[in-house]
């Protein structure tokens, strides 16, 4: 995963952004059946997505000088595999 | 004797081994079809049929049917009608015959009435199942052979267990009938392991994640299909409601994110994307109201459809590129656009977006958590809903099909068998989407449960619209973990490196003493004797005293001269 070129077109990043603003008011004028608390207060489940998603790829970006080794950390050969063009 | 043809399995049984002799176009037909018979077979058998034989003492049921068994059976014979199709593109006899019996030995295992057809059939899938991790390779290596036999020691260990736990269940209750165990029944905790190990839950998960990568583009298509949910079957029958399950199942549901997002092979992240969602089921196991085990059943239907369908396309990509590794693929859009859209739906499957599979089937588990007050687990369950967003949702897709192309090689179109396959997998993954009822009217305990509620709909698109908008803006500012080859450590860490280390260090620390032992022998030998000679000559050969001595000398010099031979 890196970063795009900067010829990536940016209409679709507007329009995630207006889907994201959309969900958002839609909860708001929703009448919500909550089990927890929680559930109702406005914008949780946007902010636990939004969280969980950094906090995932910050712990990522931690444990990988700890858990990645070279390829040939094991002794094996790469995996690799012959074409198909037919 | 005619009856037992109508067994689903045995039918798989016979083809695959039809098929693995026969030729191409004999041998593909015998592969769809076999399946497809299977499916018309058992949607004619009556809710309650059984075949019975006498075994010793005990009755022993090869085929019950139920409607727990029916839902997975039927999904089973689905998948194996699906990956044939997709194999028909690599055209190998042991795809079409260990495929088949391995489909077979799956469809026998939760159509079994009893625990010691479960065995035979639970073994069973470990031996076709390993067929197909070797046939990876078209000359396999020995690192390849070595990770084969990984997996078939951890395979035939888990059936060893399950007979450990079946032989004191028969002993104890007097019948090998299947049904519901428990964990404090006789047995109990070595049906709950070798569930557990073949279920991959936490620790006992890396035959997975080692072996599954390892086989053809449709092989691994065939084993993320069985294998584990056989073992989810087998916990929903024997473990409904079993409270150490719900912890399990967060754990399971979570700890395999961040690995995926370091992995750079794309059939390994989706492996712990598999294990994660295998994670969901056991959770909603564990909290084991009916609307729990329905959603668990519902579940695994779902993810045996999007699993395979993400497995093809990325088995497509490793057909036509050759490799699945994240950092060299990029940019295939424009040369597999069809592929691409099939990825696109299996991913939004997996990612429960409103109107695919996942969606209508992962809202049961998810709610019935929230019904039951599991605060918990339903964040655990929330956490893990993003994680597989962000892995096998975004991650994957951009990485094969979007984002900067690597490799100038020109790349064309999967083969038709394989694009037939996913546009099948596909329509099955949106037709549940859109049409749950179907679905939910197969399930065990008949749940009416409605998904497409305001709730719902609002949660859910709030969670995976705003995960993709921190996904995209890190991506924006690079923030996103890079992709690069080399080995992720997991816990086959502990008995690849960790375990031989110990035993090395084991083996010269017990070297070395041994030595140590040696050398003071031979000290003793060669100035032993002379203290020996000395205290006979001094003593002139009497006196009690000396005797003694001397007979208490030679023995320790005997003892010592043993330790070292030893």
């Amino acid at each position: 995963m890196t970063a795009p070129a900067n010829k990536t077109p940016r209409w679709p990043l507007w329009l995630l952004i207006a889907a994201c603003a959309l969900s958002l008011i839609a909860g708001l004028f929703n009448h919500w059946h909550a089990h927890f608390a929680a559930e109702a207060w406005p914008g949780f489940f946007a902010l636990i997505g939004f969280a969980a998603v950094s906090l995932l790829m910050l712990l990522a970006r931690l444990f990988a000088p700890l858990l990645r080794r070279p390829p040939q950390y094991y002794g094996e050969e790469s995996s690799e595999r012959e074409v198909h063009h037919d | 004797m005619i009856e037992w043809l109508l067994h689903p399995a045995y039918q798989l049984f016979a083809a695959g081994l039809i098929a693995a002799v026969a030729g191409r176009r004999v041998g593909g037909a015998i592969a769809v079809l076999a399946p497809l018979i299977g499916i018309a077979t058992l949607i004619n058998l009556p809710d309650g049929f059984g075949l019975s034989a006498g075994l010793g003492p005990y009755t022993i049921q090869p085929l019950r049917v139920d409607r727990l068994g029916f839902v997975f059976a039927l999904i089973f014979l689905i998948a194996a009608a699906l990956s044939q199709i997709f194999a028909l593109a690599e055209n190998r006899r042991v795809l079409r015959g260990a495929g088949l019996i391995y489909a077979g030995a799956a469809v026998g295992g939760v159509l079994a009435g009893d625990l010691i057809s479960l065995f035979i059939h639970w073994e069973l899938t470990a031996l076709a199942s390993v067929m197909l991790v070797w046939d990876g390779q078209r000359k396999p290596d020995d690192a390849h052979l070595r990770a084969g036999l990984r997996y078939l020691l951890l395979q035939i260990i888990s059936g060893l267990l399950l007979l450990i736990g079946a032989v004191m269940w028969i002993r104890s209750t007097g019948h090998a009938r299947f049904e519901h165990i428990g964990f404090g029944a006789p047995g109990g905790l070595w049906f709950l392991l070798a569930f557990g190990l073949k279920c991959a839950f936490p620790l006992l998960h890396n035959w997975m994640h080692d072996a599954y990568p390892r086989a053809s583009a449709s092989g691994t298509v065939m084993l993320s299909a069985f294998t584990t949910k056989l073992a989810v079957y087998a916990l929903a029958r024997g473990f409904a409601g079993t409270d150490s399950l719900l912890w399990i199942g967060a754990l399971m549901a979570t700890l395999p994110i961040v690995l995926s997002l370091l992995e750079n092979d794309l059939r390994r992240v989706l492996t712990y994307g598999l294990n994660s969602q295998q994670g969901f089921m056991v959770a909603g196991i564990g909290i084991g109201t009916p609307l729990a085990i329905d959603g668990a059943s519902a579940y695994a239907f779902a993810c045996v459809l999007y699993m395979a369908l993400l497995f093809m396309a990325t088995g497509a990509v490793l057909h036509r590129t050759g490799t699945t590794q994240a950092s060299e693929l990029g940019g295939l859009y424009r040369s597999m656009p069809l592929t691409t859209l099939f990825c696109i739906v299996g991913a939004l499957s997996i990612a429960a977006f409103p109107l695919f599979s996942g969606f209508a089937t992962k809202s049961m588990i998810v709610s019935a958590a929230a019904y039951e007050h599991e605060l918990w687990l339903w964040l655990a369950l929330l956490l893990a809903s993003v994680g597989v967003l962000l892995h096998a949702g975004l991650r994957t897709p951009y990485a094969a099909f979007f984002g900067p192309r690597r490799s100038s090689a020109p790349v064309r179109e999967a083969p038709w068998p394989m694009l037939v396959a996913m546009a099948l997998t596909a329509l099955l993954c949106i037709a549940i989407g859109v049409f749950p009822q179907p679905l939910y009217a197969l399930l065990p305990h008949e749940s009416s449960y409605k998904v497409f509620t305001a709730d719902h709909l609002i949660s859910q698109l709030q969670l995976l619209l705003f995960g993709s908008l921190a996904f995209v803006l890190a991506l924006r500012v690079g923030l996103a973990p890079r992709s690069s080859r080399g080995v992720v450590l997991d816990s086959d860490w502990l008995y690849r490196r960790a375990a031989p280390a110990i035993w090395r260090v084991a083996l010269s620390v017990w070297a070395g003493l041994m030595r140590l032992l040696g050398a003071c022998a031979r000290w003793l030998l060669r100035h032993g004797q002379k203290i020996f000679v000395e205290s006979f000559s001094e003593q002139e050969l009497g006196g009690v005293w000396s005797l003694t001595s001397g007979a208490a000398l030679l023995l320790i010099l005997l003892g010592v001269w043993l330790l070292q031979l030893l």
